[in-house]
């Protein structure tokens, strides 16, 4: 980016530990830029998906602080939305595709209904959705469902979108799609973009900016910047000379420690339980 | 709606067989005389005779009555000590043993504790009703709301849903199906005990019907009584079927899509 804007996002020092005692994440510093699109890039089980929670206070960081706009985030903020991987999981089948995506606008009473419907037709139309507008997520095919998932996010008009591995549910054309859309609506609606991935080339490919994570307890081992050509386009960017000696490099930094590394991690680390997660009433 | 379902293609096969096993103890009962059996013919006429005469007014009313307040409020208190229990993980450590202790009591043992404490009017029978029914609404419902994806429940906290708006517009629609299941046995169980209750205590209704008329030998009465209540049974199991299909065709939907 030639013009360095403000800093939207600042997440300085968290930690998250949880009850057990486990630790997630150890120490994660970054920070994103308005407008900008950031992606998070670790081996599983890095704690991304904690990472996530914990900035957007679903969960409340043991240690360090999140800050939008300069103000510390103790609740889910306004201007905050996350998307979840498992779209099935946390679109309501109760209701339409209309319904899903008009749902977070139901809060807002400085809105009048019509004003709702025709927010919530563009985001439809802005995932490209708009024949399916009346039918139920189950009727979807999966990728259909994470771009109800994704309108349903852009309907609540929020600054920054968080993407919490969203597309690794969903086939590699249909990836590759979605990809773009995220691209697009970044263009369209001005919205930031956080993205966390385990799919280096995905993470490459997208951003302005890629924070590579280490294995559990995660730390920030890398902040790079990705000066490939706008737009992005799936062929041509991915065919830059640039484009690989990045994706590689960010391949040797997770892939370092391979063999001994990745053994122990596997052996030793505890997957968190999800009965022990704070903040999370029901399981 | 309902006479279309009972005459539909699917029905038709076990209306006949239904229609052949009456033939059959027809027969049967005109060629081996038994006060006990008596044949279908007479239990028809007797039938016609008894239910569509005041006698239904007596009787049937007020075992409907008392039973759908006892299902009401079994109802309202199973849902919402399930919602509860199922919400809070606390409270569910908390109260499971308890509740584990108070399930494995059969209603039916309930009710001379109901006849200690409350009499033998009406409202001892919808009390005791209400305690048979709501254990299979409370466990269903307690399980549909511990159920919920986290998924579910963090995307309505992003969105700044207060916890009654949770309440409301993400736990109740997401527990509604096994909460109908356990609404469905509910009515089962209620049936069952406002008969009981009727035969120990009571001084009418459909359950005492049956009862005297044993007691004072009105044979083809007793089992008439006991063909309404199948009748009746079924009615409302078709009823409860149909607004459960209206109201969960969302869930019903989901099933039968392609894999």
């Amino acid at each position: 980016m030639s013009n360095p804007s403000e800093i939207l996002l600042d997440v300085n020092a968290l930690q998250k530990r949880y009850a057990d005692g486990t630790l997630a994440v150890q120490e994660i510093t970054l920070n994103v830029r308005e407008r900008e699109f950031v992606s998070i890039v670790g081996p599983s089980g890095c704690g991304k998906t904690t990472l996530l929670k914990t900035i957007c206070a679903l969960l409340t960081p043991t240690k360090g602080s999140v800050k939008l706009h300069g103000t510390l985030i103790t609740e889910p903020p306004p201007q905050m939305v996350l998307v979840f991987q498992d779209y099935a999981r946390s679109l309501f089948p109760w209701l339409t595709v209309t319904g899903n995506v008009m749902f977070p606008l139901r809060k807002r009473k400085d809105i009048s209904q019509a004003d709702k419907e025709q927010a919530s037709q563009r985001a439809i139309e802005a995932v490209g959705l708009t024949k399916f507008a009346k039918h139920f997520p189950w009727q979807l095919s999966g990728g259909m469902q994470q771009r109800v998932a994704i309108a349903r996010a852009v309907a609540f008009r929020p600054q920054i979108m968080l993407l919490d591995e969203p597309f690794a549910s969903v086939d590699a054309l249909t990836r590759a799609d979605l990809e773009d859309l995220t691209l697009a609506l970044r263009d369209e609606f001005g919205i930031t973009m956080l993205l966390v991935t385990h799919d280096i080339d995905e993470a490459v490919y997208l951003s302005d900016r890629v924070f590579v994570l280490s294995t559990p307890p995660s730390t920030v081992l890398e902040e790079i910047s990705i000066p490939l050509a706008q737009p992005r386009e799936q062929v041509s960017t991915r065919s830059e000379a640039g484009f690989l000696q990045l994706r590689n490099h960010i391949h040797g930094l997770i892939g370092k420690k391979h063999d001994d590394g990745m053994k122990s991690f596997i052996l030793d680390t505890p997957l968190p339980r999800a009965v022990e997660l704070e903040g999370d009433p029901v399981s | 709606m309902k006479l279309n379902k009972l005459f539909n293609r699917g029905n038709a096969a076990g209306i006949v067989t239904v229609i052949v096993l009456l033939v059959l103890w027809q027969v049967i009962a005109s060629i081996k005389q038994t006060v006990y059996v008596p044949p279908v013919s007479t239990i028809f006429l007797t039938f016609i005779k008894e239910w569509f005469s005041p006698t239904f007014g007596q009787q049937a009313i007020p075992s409907l009555y008392r039973m759908a307040v006892g299902y009401f409020f079994a109802t309202i208190i199973g849902v919402t000590i399930g919602i509860v229990i199922g919400s809070f993980k606390k409270i569910y450590h908390l109260l499971d043993p308890v509740l584990q202790f108070w399930r494995a009591i059969p209603a039916t043992a309930i009710i001379p504790v109901g006849i200690l404490l409350i009499g033998i009017g009406d409202q001892m029978k919808m009390v005791v009703i209400c305690f048979g029914a709501m254990w299979p609404i409370l466990i269903n419902t307690a399980d549909g709301a511990r159920l919920v994806p986290t998924e579910r429940l963090d995307t309505a906290r992003i969105f700044g849903l207060s916890p009654i708006e949770t309440l409301l517009r993400v736990i109740l629609p997401s527990a509604a199906p096994m909460i109908a299941a356990g609404m469905r046995t509910g009515l089962s169980i209620a049936f069952i005990m406002i008969v009981v209750s009727e035969m120990i205590g009571s001084t009418d209704g459909l359950g005492y019907y049956i009862l005297q008329a044993q007691r004072t030998f009105a044979i083809p009465e007793m089992y008439g009584g006991i063909g309404l209540l199948a009748i009746l049974g079924y009615l409302l199991n078709v009823m409860f079927v149909s607004v459960e299909r209206k109201v969960l065709a969302w869930h019903y939907g989901q099933s039968t899509r392609p894999a």
